[in-house]
């Protein structure tokens, strides 16, 4: 698709420049996704959609414009252009002038693996893939209700400016989530999993989707008959999964400068000083296994690996280029947009901590008791990025007894202060597990956007651990 | 903007290609809107202006349904997108319930839905409203200022075309608005939100917005606690409408009723809550924020009782829904988007107003809590009727006036039992929240968890 945008952004460029543009980016991006829904082997929804369209943003009086179009024919975009420059000149009245971190221009090409195209594989198939495993979720006894849904996004992405940075990406992703509900003596337990990559259909094919189907419905039917934790606080060991959450939601949304500008981060002035035990290193990175792709943001930076904390120490902050510029911090590649229509602004890519060197049992072993979070099946939290505090409901989880872990425990909540928490990480797990999902994201300001979470395992000396 | 026979062309064509490619019936939905958006503090932080337009088609094979959407409307892939979703509905299950499309499209008058300067999209002209706003904020005191805020504009004109020759299409506007206002004083901060749905840019109050939050926000700087206990309740018109839409948007609709997930299935004809509880969905409403004059299936909306004088009445229904229970849709039909399938939600759900004073109600109630911001509704639950919400901003009522504010005070009410008789006083003034209406409404005895 770069070379059919090409001239359409160069000639878009050449507008803004002879309108008198300081600055001028324009991005592209065409999307074709399919989303079906099956519950108990019923076809509830096929949604299949495709979009194209293009945005201009331009810095003009030092004011920033933005305009978007899904009508690509010369006038639609020539009026984008010219909205821009109105927007800019308009909110000029009461701005401050916008200042942008220097980037050097490149120009690259990306695409994410792929082997087969999800988008072209017929409906047939993709409705009887998920026919079969509510068949086999529903087979488990006990269980009540089975859903299965499936998602596949082709995305092309095309960006240029006015510095001469010119980039192109094609991503696919395809994924499935899948839920099961099972009744015990009244009781309802609903649990359920996602398994998306940035893969193509291959991923399909190498999943035992039957299997993972009647897995989750066994956890289902388990959850069901057991009971909630005692609260109180307790030494706990949190599973990749649930960590890679509570690190993006709790501790990441902390670190984005646009956060720190504003003084809604309570890392806020603490660059260069401890906010995690020694054992704690997390960074950023654009490209990770089993994570999201984005190789570049939506201002044409190229997303590399950003240390955020090494051995305990705040080492950097996330930004864009115009945070960059206000926190006098490098441009790290993380101003992200939802799409073309939006305004990039700092977010995450892949934000996990780095492994240790513990397996799962010796993690375990001295705790006499404690639990064993996990994130499969979690039931989300909430999140004060100003205060740090977090309440996450975590998945089925499990009892550590003697050094073991033993039975199941469901409806399990945890809460605490997020920079107390990392400060009482004690060991970390040396296995890491990246995770993205084509269903969702992370939503900041009214936008969402994929993000990749996970890493290792990782034992903490105290959470307050409540049922709920 | 383009001229509605621009869309409804391109929805002819689109309906025919489907019913070429082995469709027995189908429909095109089109939308062409735009929309500003402006973020501010206390000035512009970002303003962008997005033109979009999208093509849903709905093609039915038997009784196999399909859907496909498009935002490239040009002639040759709007057919493309028609026979695709011909496609999608052949690799699809019967749905046996399936009956057909609407076969008669209709138009209900509705004042106020469209207006002129909102459509225009002026960047001056918002610039202008955020200015107002924020000029207000700051105008208080030195140490209060908008902290985050968003101004939101848009038009839209939608177009539907189906098999039986029946054309339609509606235009709209709308506003919206929100801001955050901190206040700060030595070792001390404190915010307030406040946020305006309508139809019209100059139906906000943009001043009195803006001074409104920040005078709350000055005075929360000094908030207090309170100890846990039972207390009379006095909660504000806007939050009353935003309880109003966690607790029955998703409840009252047809399938909703259908698939189990309502509390209110087996009541129709039962008295649900007490004779001063009438709940009514207009979607006529003169410039309501979720009227229109006709759904997103082409039918008419109009004025449906749900709850009569405490007795539940009816539900909400869409098109499939009605055919299916043998009823006349009550034009409730909405798509989240123009490549979702249609399904039943509230147009504007209305708590009907009393007639109490705001004034008099303190004076009646003595001493209580007035809850003017809450957050976390979501964690009330509206198949078993609780609800539960943090109270951010409350002030305590004294000797029958408001007094301190207080903060941070978790309320926990049997809303459904609530309605039966604890729920016993209405004010005569209607508030809005994002196109629900309450007034404001005194619950007596609800638990408020404190320090």
């Amino acid at each position: 698709m770069s070379e059919r945008y090409e001239d359409l952004a160069k000639s878009v460029l050449e507008e803004a420049a002879r309108l008198g543009a300081e600055q001028a980016d324009v991005r592209i991006q065409a999307v074709r996704s399919e989303f079906v829904f099956v519950e108990n082997k019923v076809l509830r929804s096929y949604e299949s959609s495709e979009s194209l369209g293009l945005s201009v943003r331009v810095v003009v009086h030092g004011s920033w414009g933005l305009a978007s179009t899904t009508c690509l024919e010369k006038s639609a975009v020539r009026e984008a252009v010219e909205r821009a420059f109105k927007i800019a000149r308009s909110s000029a009245r009461r701005t401050k002038r916008v200042e942008l971190a220097e980037v050097e221009a490149v120009e690259r090409s990306f695409s994410s693996p792929c082997r087969v195209r999800p988008v072209d594989v017929p409906p047939e198939e993709k409705v009887e893939l998920l026919v079969d495993m509510n068949r086999e979720a529903l087979s488990v006894e006990g269980v009540k209700n089975a859903t299965a849904y499936l998602g596949a996004v082709e995305e092309c992405l095309y960006f240029a400016n006015t510095e001469g940075t010119r980039l192109s990406l094609d991503r696919t992703m395809t994924g499935i989530m899948y839920s099961s509900v099972a009744e015990h003596e009244g009781r309802m337990e609903r649990t359920w999993d996602d398994h998306s990559a940035c893969a193509g259909w291959e991923l399909v094919k190498e999943v035992d989707w039957a299997e993972e189907a009647r897995d989750i419905s066994l956890l289902a039917v388990e959850t069901a008959k057991t009971r909630s934790p005692k609260a109180g606080a307790y030494p706990v060991v949190v599973d990749g999964r649930l960590m890679g959450l509570l690190i993006h939601e709790a501790f990441g949304h902390a670190t984005e400068g646009d956060l720190v500008v504003s003084g809604d981060s309570v890392l806020r002035g603490r660059l260069g000083q401890m906010v995690a035990s020694e054992q704690v290193t997390i960074v950023d990175e654009g490209t990770a296994p089993g994570g999201m792709y984005v190789p570049f943001d939506d201002e044409g930076v190229l997303k590399g690996r950003t240390v955020v904390v090494e051995r305990g120490v705040l080492r950097s902050f996330l930004t864009s280029r115009e945070v960059a510029a206000k926190l006098s911090l490098p441009p790290t590649g993380n101003g992200r947009a939802q799409d073309f229509a939006n305004f990039p602004i700092v977010r995450q890519t892949n934000y996990y901590m780095e492994p240790g060197g513990y397996a799962l049992d010796e993690l375990v072993e001295d705790i006499k008791f404690g639990y064993f979070l996990k994130g499969r099946s979690r039931r989300g939290g909430e999140v004060n990025p100003g205060m740090g505090t977090f309440t996450f409901r975590a998945g089925p989880s499990h009892v550590i007894r003697n050094g073991e872990i033993c039975e199941l425990v469901r409806g399990v909540a945890m809460s605490g202060d997020i920079l107390e928490a990392l400060r009482l990480v004690e060991a970390v797990g040396r296995e890491v597990e990246l995770r993205t999902s084509v269903f969702g994201g992370c939503g900041k300001y009214d936008q969402t956007v994929r993000v990749g979470l996970g890493g290792p395992s990782v034992r903490i000396g105290r959470m307050v651990v409540g049922g709920a | 903007m383009p001229e509605p026979s621009q869309l409804l062309e391109l929805g002819r064509a689109a309906v025919e290609a489907a019913l070429r490619t082995g469709a027995s019936e189908a429909e095109a939905y089109l939308v062409d809107s735009t929309s500003a958006e402006t973020m501010f503090t206390s000035k512009v932080e970002s303003f962008r202006v997005s033109s979009s337009m999208g093509l849903g088609v709905r093609a039915v094979v038997g009784k196999k349904l399909g859907m496909a959407s498009t935002s490239r409307l040009s002639l040759d892939n709007v057919r493309r997108t028609a026979e695709k979703t011909v496609r999608i509905a052949k690799a699809s299950k019967e749905d046996e319930h399936w009956h057909s499309l609407p076969s008669e499209f209709g138009r209900s008058s509705v004042p106020g839905l469209f207006d002129k300067e909102t459509a225009d999209l002026s960047p001056d002209v918002l610039v202008g409203c955020v200015e107002e706003l924020a000029d207000a904020v700051e105008a208080l005191r030195r140490n209060v200022k908008p902290s985050r805020g968003m101004l939101k504009a848009g038009r839209s004109l939608v177009g539907i075309v189906n098999c039986y020759g029946q054309e339609i299409s509606r235009a709209e506007t709308g506003a919206f608005v929100w801001v955050k206002v901190s206040a700060e004083e030595v070792g001390r901060s404190a915010t307030a939100s406040e946020s305006a749905y309508a139809r019209a840019l100059s139906a906000i109050d943009f001043g009195k917005l803006g001074s409104e939050a920040a005078e709350r926000a000055l005075d929360f700087l000094k908030a207090g606690k309170l100890p846990t206990r039972k207390m009379d309740v006095v909660v504000r018109g806007k939050v009353m409408a935003s309880i109003l839409a966690t607790m029955f948007s998703g409840t009252l609709t047809a399938d909703a009723v259908h698939e189990g997930r309502s509390p209110w299935a087996d009541k129709l004809g039962q008295e649900v809550a007490s004779e001063s509880f009438t709940l009514v969905d207009d979607g006529t409403l003169s410039g309501g924020f979720r009227s229109r004059e006709l759904d997103d299936e082409g039918l008419p909306t109009r004025k449906t009782v749900l709850v009569d004088k405490g007795v539940l009445k009816s539900f909400l229904y869409d098109d499939y829904w009605a055919k299916r229970e043998g009823v006349t849709s009550t034009g409730n039909a909405w798509r989240a988007g123009y490549g979702s399938r249609p399904q039943p939600a509230p147009n504007c759900l209305i708590l009907q107003p009393g007639d109490w004073r705001f004034g008099e109600l303190l004076a009646d109630t003595r001493e209580g809590l007035y809850v003017v911001e809450t957050i976390g509704e979501w964690l009330s639950d509206p198949v078993r009727g609780f609800l539960n919400a943090n109270v951010t901003h409350g002030y305590l009522i004294e000797g029958g006036e408001l007094t301190r504010p207080v903060s941070g005070v978790m309320i926990s009410s049997r809303f459904f039992e609530a309605m039966r008789g604890p729920m016993d006083a209405f004010c005569r003034e209607l508030e809005e929240y994002e196109g629900y209406y309450a007034p404001a409404v005194r619950i007596r005895s609800v638990v408020a968890s404190g320090k």
